[in-house]
């Protein structure tokens, strides 16, 4: 890498003033724009020197407009940096602050802090949030200590570690809505100010984080290459990328400690920078810094301008709203390197086995079991109850429908995994990251705020529907033209995922009472299920999974990748078509049971081939089992546990199998 | 027509209040439910149950098999997002209070919603009475506060990074008692459904003689006020300036006619307290 013939240096450098170019002057125009349009230019030396503190619009120009562009500067680049790092580090395009748990660590110390620890909040929520996000990473180091620190082990560590803080706080901001408001404002990224706070808070670790990186380039360079390269070098892998990633953790958590989660940046600068053709590595560094800072600051100016004449929305959001179609066409564009290996996530799957082939029999009868004890026992004003007798007909009737949903849900949440594990042979893949939910429901947030849409079964299947299926179409026309590569519909689903996160957000901190209904849905709550919504669900699913057993032959060979495919005269883009097609409405269906909360669908494929069922029919029909069990245990749980409240059974599969599968990463 | 009409000779009839703002409804004219949603979150809000009231669940999913078994003569619900009310409705009859309707009339809605379910139980005389009660309580207050007529007044929840508020204005019921007050709202940008809006403290500077009345959560407020005293622009507002700024006790923020006749009294007490001087 670090003797590129000089054709490539110069395309670098005359990208980098490209960029350069770029970034300073559209964004400086719009800044001019909002400065005059507060203070007329000539007054901005006055304003500069020591505003006139009886002048309103001289107090705004200097304490909240100049802080807020600094801010966005600071923050944009921080990230940007971090994202940059962080996917060099783990050889991973899709690795940037939130995926590590950053930003989920810090929100759940904010929650925690906010509810149970108010004195803490004395010292500044800004420490809380440090102190969060900083427990968060530690546990996913704890959790891939054992795999050495290996980039596959890191992200899924900072995956389960996110949804696990992610269902904590859902579950919490469920049961105390009205008293986390400061938190749900400070999840959408909010970047106003009132003074130079902020940036003194950010400057010196900006600039730190950047010269740490910077001299500490070499080091990153050679960790890009992989683990034995980099130890026929002589370099300790371990502590290098203990210290890289932690230097990256630290300036993000800065970042989102004193501003909010502004998703996106440090996912799309770096993307920026690659896309841009930037190559080297300290070039690299800078490019996706500066790309952070454009984005912010630009996304920026834009809210402020609209914010003027329209509603202001918060930066986090408008970042998320703006980020997602660029990345989609970055992603259709250009060529990706595959990120995450993919002998690697396999041989890691295959090494993690644990005990022999459990039989699938023994499984299903503990399902049955589960099942009955379900639907027949059950907590009533005068404690622990049977339904046998007069009550049984009554009880029934507000049961089935929910163990029949969450039944379902769970199979065909798992089925729709193994399909996506199978399909991108990668172990991350999940419907979540399909973002066939996330399309859902977007689509009933949408229908939520904009139309009031108040009653009926189509409140709920109308929207969702609508949504998932725009993005199976975006999914699909993005696919066509590149052959579904797994790395770009992985992509695909992550921008949605981050939009979705911003759009809640965003409804959730409007402060409206309507949400919390949705907070209900998004948690996985089988609440709301009727009869004929069951029965509906158990017919989908008693359809869709059985069809999948057709294609046992297309998903032992689509891991195998293109050319081993092409070679035993299988054509891939047909059969990954299909499978994409399953897999969504697989997905699609049990979203408009359970709501968008998909652990169920990452960790059953995992547990069916870790009991040995390898074949992917018996994957299948094992992971469909698993799902199925872990759903039905976390309903009937979630219904009893904190009696006469309700748990909503996606949390409660969160809070079953997290523990589960992290027990299984520290193996 | 009463659905419980030989109110002396039937026991009352059992009723349960799914949320705050139809239990706080219902205590006022009189009626005590049986069980009720989410209880904790009332007591700071100023309304007070007796501890025999059983507890149901949170509002948008109330525990559906323990209602059951209760087994009410009527719901009553005020929610918007009313899916839940099919649901009640298999249980026993359901009333929902539409209050928030977003047109800027809340609190008409809130009385005539008051006396529609007051009429539901039977009790329409004391509905009309406590309406007029409340109606004459902000009157008096209107009186008590004729020094600060046209005053604008801010009232919002502080967040606690020291950045950002939410105002209530056009849709809250706090707009309408403000104006019945004989004080100006001196939020009039765009709100929600529910007459709230987020906004930067940056974005208080645009009326320069206007009040604030912050709602005092305990602790919240302070951490919030600690924050904005470092603040160049905070410090300049007009109303820290001349310290017309007040605490005002936690009310029912998206409440009913109650939450009006509350607020009411708690404004009073907060704008007595802000220095007259000037």
């Amino acid at each position: 890498m670090s003797d590129q013939p000089a054709v490539f240096a110069r395309n670098t450098s005359n990208s980098i003033r490209f960029l350069l170019g770029i970034c300073a002057a559209s964004p400086l125009c719009l800044l001019f724009y909002t400065l005059q349009a507060e203070l007329p230019f000539g007054f901005w030396l006055q304003a500069l020197g020591g505003p006139d503190v009886e002048d309103v619009r001289q107090l705004v120009f200097f304490y909240s407009l100049l802080p807020r562009a600094s801010v966005a500067i600071l923050s944009g680049a921080s990230l940007g940096l971090a994202g940059c790092v962080l996917q060099h580090v783990l050889r991973n395009q899709l690795a940037e602050p939130t995926t590590l748990g950053v930003s989920a660590g810090a929100s759940t110390a904010l929650v925690v802090a906010t509810l149970w620890l108010p004195f803490l909040l004395d010292y500044g929520a800004e420490w809380v949030a440090v102190a969060g996000s900083t427990v968060a990473t530690a546990l996913v180091f704890a959790l891939s200590w054992r795999q050495r620190l290996e980039p596959v082990a890191i992200i899924l560590a900072g995956l389960i570690v996110s949804l696990y803080c992610g269902a904590f706080s859902s579950v919490v901001s469920f049961f105390y809505y009205e008293r986390l408001s400061n938190v749900f404002i400070w999840s959408t990224g909010t970047l106003n100010q009132n003074d130079w706070s902020a940036v003194c808070y950010l400057l010196p670790r900006t600039v730190g984080a950047v010269i740490l990186a910077l001299v500490f380039a070499r080091q990153l360079e050679i960790l890009g290459m992989g683990d034995e390269q980099a130890r026929s070098l002589g370099v300790s892998t371990g502590t290098a990328r203990l210290m890289l990633v932690g230097l990256a953790i630290f300036v993000s958590a800065a970042v989102v400690s004193s501003v909010g989660v502004l998703g996106f940046v440090g996912l799309a600068a770096p993307s920026v920078a690659r896309m841009v053709g930037v190559r080297r590595i300290r070039p690299r560094l800078l490019a996706s810094a500066l790309a952070g800072a454009f984005l912010l600051f630009l996304t920026d100016q834009f809210v402020q301008i609209a914010g003027a004449s329209f509603h202001e929305i918060p930066t986090g959001v408008a970042t998320a709203v703006l980020g997602s179609p660029l990345l989609l066409w970055l992603v259709a564009r250009r060529t990706l390197r595959a990120g995450v290996p993919r002998q690697f996530s396999e041989q890691r799957l295959r090494t993690m086995t644990v005990g022999s082939r459990a039989p699938l029999g023994w499984i299903a009868g503990s399902l049955l079991i589960l099942l009955m004890i379900s639907l027949l026992l059950g907590q009533s004003g005068s404690g622990w109850n049977l339904a046998i007798g007069t009550d049984a007909q009554s009880l029934l009737e507000w049961r089935f429908p929910r163990i029949a949903s969450a039944f379902a849900a769970g199979a065909m949440l798992a089925v729709a995994g193994v399909l996506m594990q199978r399909l991108t042979g990668n172990v991350m893949a999940s419907p979540e990251v399909l973002g066939i939910s996330s399309g859902a429901s977007l689509g009933v947030i949408v229908a939520l705020f904009l139309f009031d849409a108040n009653e009926g079964i189509l409140w709920r299947f109308g929207p969702a529907m609508a949504g998932a299926t725009l993005v199976l179409t975006i999914l699909l026309s993005l696919g066509r033209r590149t052959e579904y590569t797994p790395q770009r519909m992985i992509l695909t689903g992550i921008a949605l995922g981050t939009l979705l996160g911003a759009a809640s957000s965003l409804a959730i901190a409007s402060g409206d009472p309507r949400t919390q209904t949705l907070l209900g849905w998004m948690a996985g709550s089988t609440y709301y299920v009727t009869m004929e919504e069951a029965k509906a669900a158990l017919l989908i699913a008693g359809l869709l999974i059985p069809t999948t057993l057709f294609l046992e032959r297309w998903l032992t060979i689509a891991p195998l990748g293109d050319v081993v495919a092409r070679e035993l005269g299988v054509s891939l883009q047909r059969s990954r078509l299909i499978i994409i097609l399953l897999a969504a409405s697989l997905t699609s269906a049990s979203t408009l049971l359970v709501g968008p909360l998909s652990f169920v669908g990452l960790m059953a494929p995992h547990i069916s081939r870790l009991m040995g069922l390898r074949k992917p029919a018996q994957q299948i029909l094992g992971a469909a089992v698993v799902g199925a069990a872990i759903f039905t245990l976390a309903d009937f749980v979630g219904r009893n546990v904190l009696f006469p409240y309700q748990v909503p059974a996606g949390m409660l599969a969160t809070f079953i199998g997290g523990p589960y599968l992290m027990w299984l990463m520290s193996k | 027509m009463p659905f419980f009409g030989l109110a002396h000779a039937a026991p009352p009839p059992r009723v349960v209040a799914l949320d705050k703002v139809a239990a706080h409804s219902l205590l006022a004219i009189g009626v005590t439910p049986v069980a009720a949603g989410a209880i904790s979150s009332y007591e700071r809000l100023g309304i007070t149950l007796p501890s025999t009231v059983i507890e149901i669940g949170v509002p948008v999913e109330p525990n559906l098999e323990l209602l059951q078994q209760i087994s009410p003569d009527l719901n009553v619900t005020h929610f918007n997002m009313n899916r839940v009310e099919p649901l009640l409705r298999r249980i026993a009859p359901t009333f929902t209070m539409r209050i928030y309707r977003g047109d800027g009339r809340t609190y008409s809605h809130a009385a005539s919603e008051l006396e529609r379910l007051a009429a539901v139980l039977g009790r329409s005389a004391v509905a009309r009475e406590y309406v007029r009660h409340v109606e004459r309580s902000i009157l008096m207050n209107r009186q008590r506060l004729a020094d600060l007529h046209n005053r604008p007044v801010f009232v919002c929840q502080l967040s606690d990074n020291g950045r950002n508020v939410t105002v209530f204005g056009k849709n809250s019921i706090i707009d309408d008692v403000l104006a019945q007050l004989g004080l100006n709202n001196a939020w009039s940008g765009a709100t929600g459904l529910y007459g709230q809006a987020n906004i930067g403290v940056e974005g208080l500077t645009a009326v320069t003689d206007a009040v604030l009345v912050y709602i005092d959560y305990e602790g919240e407020a302070g951490h919030a006020l600690k924050r904005l005293g470092q603040s160049p622009i905070w410090n300049h507002l007009g109303f820290v300036k001349r310290n017309r700024l007040s605490p005002i006790k936690p009310f029912d923020v998206y409440g009913g006619l109650p939450t009006a006749a509350r607020f009411s009294d708690l404004l009073v007490a907060a704008l007595l307290n802000v220095g007259q001087d000037e």
